[in-house]
């Protein structure tokens, strides 16, 4: 791994409604193509490292960078740099709801393509092929909020890819889904990777971890990394994970 | 099962080459609001958490009465920095410039025009010139005027802040309801502010998402469809969740009827605190009607 | 638009909570029959709803941001009963957690917004949506007006509250005691204010919010019958007391009584003819009503006008009541023949 990283952070602290300390020096480097998975119980920090890594929340002190640009609220308000990050950047929040705002699915669609300034012809052939692929063009003309929880989160996921981002941060993937959406999902998300997107996952589903990940980052309770390997070597580790709240301890 | 993937994400992705409008800032600062809102929600109160919250809301309306009905200048200054060095003494001094800062920068500058004698005619005692063959300068009526607006400002945003930062909300609409305010009303306060901070949270992340995905090739006309989409979504989980609320109510035997929490006994020493801060607040009345 | 303390007499703050205790009084019985059991929740879950809109930055079409009060779409979708709970509540927040609007002032800025504004949009609504069917363009435009409207209708109250205060309370050296901006001053900044900035923002976040609503299908169980206002006799005798009690002082400095800072010439220019009504309006009460009281002696003119003015306040207020109130039971009782 020569190559520069897509995103890097270094010694990132946040806290929480300037309070709660959810990231404590966490630093990690996010590889081209690689499929990284970022491991830690409940309250560890990882969906607050993911909204940083989508320039959403800003490190009170640490360092953040983007495809070799400095990522900070000040640099991100100059539109062009904006444009750029947020195209190659995208986030699928864990909660599909605060996703979906539209009156109709296909709205929700349409707005990615339209920020990409795509015309109208081009954005409804992209809804259509987005649609199929998601098993959803029975949804198109219905509102998202009347949805049950699976069809919110393909929705969703649909609402990111049609900006077709280089890197795809999953926050929470498969919490909440039925074992058939499940492993669709993570089907999707293998086939996302084989075709050369960077895929940045949090969760602490293990099983998940061992059929996709390549690289690991385990968080602690502390809000630190407790570990960074390999998927069989952070799964082996039995102490660890135990120590970070993943398995029950023996 | 997977069907194959577009021919635009099957192919290495490229960054966005429209030409990109500059974001609207709305999103962001709707964003910071709705941040300092949960930071404010989620601030236990510092100190004096222990004085009756009944006497202290009785003791600040009195205070704020009081600060309304004085008319000298100096004396208006006395109980204004009496106020404020109450509210630093209970720990409260940031959340004071916090929230007073902004208002009062806004209604020094709104008051500015209000000292000259275009605005307040009278005794010149600052000559700034000649306007249309008049002399125009700041009157003594009118820095005097805009003074007392300012300190009474000032004065009663530090009672509010002492009053709200020392106490929770919970205890502060259990003392409204024992001052006399309707039951319901109350009561419905007591559960909007438990539900604020779902709700917020839940806004915020609406939002996250949607500056997420902001590259500024949206119209005017879309951010605003957008904010309606955001509103009306946000009334639908509200409704959604008032129903969930209200089943999770109804299972644990509620009936439509509203109990009052059962009132503590009021201690001597809280009563003693509360009389002697209006009794002060009544002595600088006192001799604020005297030298009228 | 949110008026702190320090701006209004005490007079002025003890007029408004006079006016809006009883408002929120009636209100919270009323709805608490529409929506039998599930009020509490409901009503808190829109009074949570009703505050965050006020804390959405909205574009407005020249490119900057603006707040919006909400009140306007709450009485469309939920009623105006519903939305002067829920406004009132958020109002009580905002006083309370963010120092916006003031403690004492709380009554007046009640009437303002949750009080003047949800009628004004729920008849403006009424009016120009007449029979269309729900989610209708026409629909759309009438909230789109009424958030205009209303919020209109509510700036002018806060521009008159304003500046009736240095004519009314002052010293006798001439010092302004609180707010020191005239009628001249107040009426047409907060107009401008509100024709331009906030006004646009009203109605956009009435209208978009109103066809989201309407299109993802959530009016149904709402659907303000359209004699929803009428049934509500309570609060629109508020609503019209809250108007009076607007236009009392503006009548007593039209009259010049005792206060020269304004002649009634000067202020029929600066208004044109509504005070000078107002001042034949109140002569109506000192004169013809209570003539035997000796008020009209002049020993004492102001006590006399306030007197008066009050009581004519309460008789036109309860004039409006009972007309309401003998209408619903004519169409109750129509309904069961």
């Amino acid at each position: 791994m020569s190559a520069e990283p897509l995103l890097s952070g270094r010694a990132l602290h946040f806290r929480y409604l300037d309070r709660y300390v959810a990231l404590d020096g966490v630093s990690l480097d996010v590889h081209d193509g690689e499929f990284l998975v970022l491991l830690g119980a409940n309250g560890s920090g990882k969906s607050t490292l993911l909204k940083m890594l989508d320039g959403l929340a800003f490190p009170s002190t640490g360092e953040l960078t983007a495809f070799g640009e400095p990522i900070t609220e000040h640099a991100l308000s100059d539109p062009a740099a904006n444009a750029r990050f947020r195209s190659r950047v995208g986030l699928v929040f864990q909660n599909s709801e605060a996703q979906l705002f539209s009156a109709t699915v296909r709205e929700d669609l349409a707005f990615g393509c339209r920020q990409l300034g795509l015309d109208a012809a081009a954005t409804a052939e992209r809804i259509d092929q987005i649609a199929a692929m998601l098993q959803i063009e029975s949804l198109l003309d219905r509102a998202p909020v009347h949805l049950s929880g699976g069809q919110q989160r393909r929705v969703a996921l649909g609402s990111v890819l049609v900006m077709s981002p280089q890197v795809l941060l999953f926050d929470e993937p498969t919490a909440g889904l039925d074992p058939r959406t499940t492993s669709w999902l993570a089907e999707l998300m293998g086939t996302l990777h084989r075709a050369g997107r960077t895929m940045v996952v949090a969760t602490h589903d293990l099983e998940l971890t061992a059929k996709l990940a390549t690289r690991c980052i385990v968080l602690n309770e502390h809000h630190q990394v407790a570990a960074v390997g390999g998927p069989a070597e952070v799964l082996a580790d039995h102490a660890l994970l135990a120590e970070v709240n993943l398995i029950a301890a023996p | 099962m997977t069907a194959a993937l577009p021919d635009w994400l099957a192919t290495p992705a490229t960054p966005a080459t429209s030409s990109p409008r500059r974001p609207h800032r709305f999103l962001r600062r709707t964003i910071n609001q709705l941040e300092r809102l949960l930071a404010t929600l989620s601030e236990p109160p510092t100190r004096f958490t222990e004085v009756d919250p009944r006497v202290k809301l009785v003791t600040a309306l009195a205070v704020l009465v009081v600060l309304a009905l004085m008319q000298d200048p100096l004396l208006l200054t006395v109980a204004g920095l009496l106020a404020c060095t109450g509210t630093v003494a209970a720990g409260a001094g940031r959340a004071l410039v916090g929230i007073a800062g902004p208002i009062v920068a806004m209604t020094a500058i709104v008051l500015l025009p209000a000292t000259t004698s275009i605005v307040r005619p009278g005794t010149i005692v600052l000559p700034l010139g000649d306007w249309a063959g008049q002399p125009v300068g700041l009157t003594s009526v009118g820095i005097t005027g805009a003074w007392l607006v300012l300190t009474r400002l000032i004065a009663s945003l530090a009672v509010v802040v002492l009053l709200t930062r020392t106490t929770s909300w919970l205890r502060l609409t259990a003392a409204l309801r024992a001052i006399g305010a309707p039951a319901a009303f109350v009561l419905i306060a007591t559960m909007a502010h438990r539900y604020l901070w779902v709700l917020g949270r839940g806004v915020v992340d609406l939002l996250l998402a949607r500056r997420a995905r902001s590259i500024g090739g949206a119209t005017g006309r879309e951010d605003r469809a957008f904010v309606g989409g955001s509103v009306g979504a946000l009334y639908v989980r509200s409704n959604e969740l008032a129903d969930q609320v209200h089943q999770a109510m109804v299972a644990r035997g509620f009936t439509g009827r509203l109990a009052d929490p059962t009132p503590r006994r009021i201690r001597w020493v809280d009563l003693a605190i509360g009389g002697a801060i209006i009794v002060a607040a009544l002595g600088l009345l006192w001799g604020d009607i005297g030298v009228r | 638009m949110h008026v702190p303390d320090g701006y209004l007499s005490p007079e002025t703050c003890a007029v408004g909570l006079a006016i809006a205790i009883p408002a929120i009084a009636v209100a919270s019985r009323q709805v608490m029959r529409q929506v039998k059991g599930r009020a509490v929740p409901k009503l808190a879950m829109l009074s949570a709803f009703s505050f965050l809109i006020m804390m959405f930055n909205l574009p407005i079409p020249d490119g900057t941001t603006a707040h919006a009060v909400g009140s306007a779409l709450i009485a469309i979708v939920m009623g105006p009963a519903a939305a002067v709970i829920a406004t009132a509540v958020a109002l009580l927040f905002q006083a309370l957690i963010f120092g916006d609007g003031g403690v004492l002032a709380y009554g007046v800025n009640v009437v303002n917004m949750a009080i003047i504004m949800p009628l004004v949009a729920t008849v403006v609504n009424r009016w120009i949506a007449g029979r269309s069917e729900p989610g209708s363009v026409r629909r759309v435009a009438a909230a789109a007006v009424a958030g205009y409207t209303s919020i209109l209708a509510a700036s002018v109250a806060v521009g008159v509250e304003l500046g009736i205060q240095p004519a009314l309370f002052h010293t006798a050296d001439g010092t302004a005691l609180y707010n020191p901006y005239g009628l001249a001053a107040t009426l047409p900044a907060m107009l401008f204010a509100h024709l331009l900035i906030a006004g646009p923002a009203e109605a956009i976040i009435t209208s978009a919010g109103y066809s989201f609503l309407a299109r993802t299908g959530q009016l149904d169980e709402a659907a303000p019958a359209s004699h929803k206002l009428r049934s509500n006799p309570g609060l629109v005798s508020l609503g019209v007391l809250a108007v009076l009690a607007l236009l009392t002082p503006l009548g007593l400095i039209a009259q010049g009584t005792a206060f020269g800072e304004w002649g009634p010439e000067e202020l029929v220019d600066q208004l044109g003819a509504i005070p000078a009504g107002l001042a034949q309006w109140s002569s109506v009460w000192t004169h013809s009503i209570l003539p035997d009281y000796g008020f009209t002696s002049g020993e004492a003119p102001l006590a006399a006008y306030w007197i008066s003015a009050l009581i004519g306040s309460l008789i036109v207020a309860g004039f409006t009541y009972g007309a309401l109130w003998l209408a619903n039971r004519r169409q109750s009782v129509g309904a069961s023949a």
